[in-house]
């Protein structure tokens, strides 16, 4: 076989045909012949390169240049400079619009630069179906590190120091509850992780699970040799199936390299772990009720105490904690207390997770500093409103937290300044509203959500939350009276001081919330019979100006029911007794004549 | 067996072995109902009233908490379902940038409430407190396709594609 | 090792289906003599009996992770349920297809949510040697133009990208 030392490449796509590829390879053809060439040089014509708007396209290799817009008169050129004198003919190359170093960093982007990824670290860049590239990245080391370096007590006394506190809502210290659980008397302990994220608009923990499923497995080993127990579950809602699909390779793959099962790197500690799927009750986030469905029966909560550290699972002692407080502990345990206790605030240690959705225009999940503002997250994070549309408020922490008004929007994120604010950490949601949303219907909307995900075990949540759903569905419906402001006030207090478990106690957050801050919302629907923010459509009264209509005729033919009526070129009229207010012929209206009220 | 006395159909034979191996494999685990369950729906795509009763006797669990579980859990359904299930998300993203009036369109074009199922079995309508894909909110998923970034008046066309 | 995804020629992917066990997996399948590479090989099967195994086993992944950053062009699909929702598997058949097509080498592997979820689908592109590159909201039209411009010819598709990672 013949060597060359050469390969000119001409594209023979159909677009760099036409724009004289074949000239341009024949011209090569007669000029290698001119140089005696023809023996060294081989001519090859390549299929399209997609890079049409740039042919012809030529590529001389070993060299690989890339020359675009090439023309048969360029080719003598390219062929004595490149091919006899291997020098690079500059102005055919193509220039690439950027550089490597044009393009920002991600820390560079505003959606980055506030974050700080301590959960998500490996979320996003390793694949979450190979051990061994979360294992290249460190994956494991703190297992290792626990398992022969540390005592359980030293386990406990490390994450006791790191100030990590629950991140499924509640906030208890998890160095605490480990340590209760490692009290209990009982051989037998069991290990939980609640992967039932139900709030709507959070989802967190399934991009844990689905991005770096091992950072959670290896946290709850690290955690069972703490507390000192030998099987583990982790219950996940039915409806991630990717999240379970990932976490069932991880687990295999895990247990193949004898990172979990029997006698784990020849420590003598033992860790088996189970899934368990969910069956789509929201309730099951609650502690008992989800030990309750694990053991097989409807999972509604009970009363504590005995609370699971004392009696859980099966009766034994247990401890639970959710994805992302799991997903925390192996860097706590590798980077020491210190370090993660440097984030932060004085009662908030670390950073949290949120999902950034409504109408914000960078939606998505970011992780801060505890301590961050609102301010930061909505407007440097999350890019601030869709639209020019006024900002009125976040609702954080879904169906169990509280509405966050304007005026306070430079309140610090940590589990204690939310709490005075009348919202809650929760889960991480974290709704952005404008002003078109409308409070009273977001609060009818979180406790229509909770009535119908109650159990129906204690009466304060099963009756309350229907009554005061009753209550905020008439009153959006415009057939409110004075009172009914009281009665929820009354309502709420009683359900969140009596009810039996969390979803309860939580429950009337969003009404009181809202009530707390945006009181004259609801009194204008009461009183004035409005809605301010044009969101309740039985509130809504649609008129024609009769100064701006011109009488085209657009909103008469558009409107469904046959409302409007009217000559041609002479103001139009809606008839309130049929109008139904779906909105469409103010839709339609091209001279803004019909007033929405 | 069939009650009307009729030879069974291969299918519901082979329906049977599955049940049967679905019990073996979850003989003797503790907390092994709801899986039982899961699969059970996943065989027959609904939970049929002789199945739940199978299921009481071979676990050994009472009918009355079989039924009970049953009809907590709001994956599990005692009735046929549609060929398509369409799923109407109104989690609170999709709440505050319209997810109610897609629902209502749906409502229209099906002509059905929601969990209703069309008398030709096509369709049934559920909704959902979120899907989890806030970011194209509002949200509808027909099967396992999500549409995202709706308005009503995209409907139409994306529901005609579903037989 | 476990890995079980393509098993045959078909590579599946549950989608994120509700409640509905029964239709919660999706195929679709890859091209013949598809350019898919999964990583099996990296680390020999072995059961880790002791902590200078896994320290053993760490190194070597480490190791052959960078060695493979170094020889191959890798691209990235964002796959978490927000990616999938947002059409991140029919770009990557749309990687496959292209890839095959042009006969490129190239390894295809997958992760999960970054959490831009406005920006899915997403699709990193690294080079040997060069830095880790992100584009955003990719169709699968777009994918030609990834596939020439960057993989095949290290060209930056600028009005895709979205940002790069600092470490490699």
């Amino acid at each position: 076989m013949q060597l060359v030392r050469a390969h000119v490449l001409v594209c023979g796509g159909t677009s760099c045909t036409s724009s004289g590829s074949k000239q341009v390879q024949e011209v090569f053809q007669k000029e290698l012949e001119k140089h005696k060439l023809e023996q060294e040089v081989k001519i090859v014509e390549t299929g399209c390169h997609g890079f049409c708007e740039m042919g012809p396209l030529v590529i001389i290799y070993p060299e690989g240049t890339f020359y675009v817009r090439v023309t048969p008169e360029d080719v003598p050129e390219l062929v004595e400079e490149h091919l006899l004198k291997g020098r690079i003919v500059n102005r055919l190359l193509y220039k690439a619009p950027v550089t490597e170093e044009q393009i920002p960093t991600y820390k560079e982007i505003a959606f980055y630069r506030k974050q700080l990824r301590v959960a998500l670290r490996n979320c996003g860049s390793i694949n979450p179906e190979n051990i061994q590239e979360y294992i290249a990245r460190g994956g494991y080391e703190g297992l290792e590190k626990v398992l022969f370096e540390m005592s359980p007590e030293d386990v406990i006394a490390e994450v006791k120091r790191s100030g990590l506190r629950g991140r499924g809502g509640g906030g208890f210290p998890t160095g605490l509850k480990w340590e209760f659980c490692r009290r209990s008397p009982g051989d037998l302990k069991y290990l939980i992780c609640n992967a039932d994220e139900g709030d709507p608009g959070a989802f967190m923990d399934r991009s844990v699970l689905e991005g770096d499923p091992h950072s959670v497995i290896e946290g709850m080993t690290i955690a069972a040799y703490g507390i000192g127990c030998r099987e583990g579950y982790i219950y996940v809602r039915a409806e991630y199936p990717l999240a379970i699909k990932r976490l069932k390779i991880a687990i295999a793959q895990a247990e193949e390299l004898g990172l979990l099962g029997e006698n784990i790197l020849g420590s003598g500690f033992s860790f088996d772990l189970h899934i368990k799927e969910g069956a789509g009750a929201f309730v099951c986030g609650e502690e008992t009720a989800l030990m309750a469905s694990i053991e097989g029966r409807r999972g509604m909560p009970r009363v504590r105490p005995p609370f699971p550290a004392q009696r859980g699972l099966w009766d034994k002692p247990s401890n639970i904690n959710n994805v992302e407080t799991y997903a925390n502990v192996s860097v706590i345990i590798l980077r020491g207390a210190d370090w993660f206790a440097g984030m932060g605030t004085e009662k908030s240690k670390g950073t949290k997770v949120f999902a950034l959705t409504g109408k914000i225009n960078n939606t998505g999940l970011v992780e801060v500093p505890m301590g961050i503002t609102l301010r930061e997250i909505i407007f440097e994070i999350g890019g601030g409103i869709v639209g020019d549309k006024q900002f009125k408020g976040v609702q954080i922490g879904g169906p169990s937290g509280g509405c966050i008004p304007v005026e306070l929007i430079d309140t610090p994120i940590d589990y204690e300044s939310l709490i005075a604010a009348g919202a809650m950490m929760g889960s991480g949601g974290l709704v952005v509203m404008d002003e078109t949303t409308c409070m009273v219907d977001l609060a009818r909307f979180f406790l229509n959500f909770t009535q119908s995900e109650s159990c129906g075990k204690c009466t304060p949540c099963r009756e309350g939350t229907k009554r005061m759903l009753e209550i905020l569905t008439r009153i959006c419906e415009g057939k409110g009276v004075p009172e009914d402001i009281d009665t929820l006030e009354r309502l709420g207090r009683v359900i969140k001081g009596t009810a039996l478990c969390g979803l309860g106690n939580t429950a009337p957050n969003p009404v009181l919330s809202t009530l707390r801050y945006f009181r004259h919302e609801y009194e204008a629907h009461i009183m004035d019979k409005r809605c301010p923010a044009h969101a309740c459509s039985a509130l809504l009264v649609f008129t024609i100006d009769e100064e701006k209509c011109i009488g085209c005729g657009r909103c008469l033919k558009a409107c469904p029911v046959g409302a409007i009526s009217g000559a041609k070129k002479e103001p139009h009229k809606i008839d309130p007794e049929k109008c139904i207010k779906c909105g469409t012929c103010f839709e339609k209206c091209r001279q803004n004549a019909i007033l929405r009220l | 067996m069939c009650e009307c006395g009729c030879t069974q159909p291969a299918e519901d034979v082979q329906k049977e072995r599955e049940l049967e191996t679905l019990f073996e494999s979850w003989r003797g685990v503790k907390g092994s109902l709801i899986p039982i369950l899961q699969g059970a729906q996943a065989i027959y795509g609904y939970l049929p009233r002789e199945v739940l009763l199978q299921i009481a006797r071979e676990t050994g669990i009472p009918p009355s908490r079989v039924f009970g579980v049953a009809t907590f859990y709001a994956q599990f359904h005692l009735s046929p379902r549609g060929r398509n299930i369409v799923r109407v998300c109104l989690g609170t993203a999709c709440h505050v940038r319209g997810g109610a009036r897609i629902f209502e369109r749906v409502q229209q074009e099906l002509e059905i409430g929601n969990n209703e199922t069309t008398p030709d079995l096509r369709f049934t309508l559920e909704t959902v407190a979120c899907l989890g894909c806030c970011g194209l909110s509002p949200v509808i998923m027909v099967n396992d396709d999500t549409h995202g970034r709706l308005a009503p008046d995209k409907l139409k066309d994306i529901l005609v594609n579903y037989q | 090792m476990y890995f079980p995804q393509n098993e045959g020629k078909e590579v599946k992917t549950p989608g994120f289906g509700v409640r509905s066990q029964k239709n919660s997996s999706q195929t679709w399948s890859i091209p013949e003599n598809s350019v898919l590479i999964e990583d099996k090989t990296l680390v020999a099967d072995v059961t880790l009996k002791s902590r200078e195994d896994l320290k053993q086993l760490r190194e070597k992944a480490k190791e052959l992770v960078a060695a493979r950053e170094t020889g191959r062009t890798k691209v990235i699909v964002g796959m978490g349920t927000c990616g999938i929702a947002a059409g991140a598997r029919e770009v990557m058949a749309a990687i496959l297809e292209e890839l095959n097509r042009r006969n490129v080498q190239a390894t295809v592997t997958q992760t999960g949510c970054i959490g831009m979820c406005e920006k899915e689908p997403l699709v990193d592109v690294q080079r040997p040697g060069e830095k880790r590159i992100t584009y955003g909201n990719v169709k699968p039209s777009d994918v030609p133009r990834i596939i020439t411009g960057h993989v095949l010819h290290g060209h930056i598709v600028e009005d895709l990208v979205v940002a790069r990672f600092e470490e490699i």
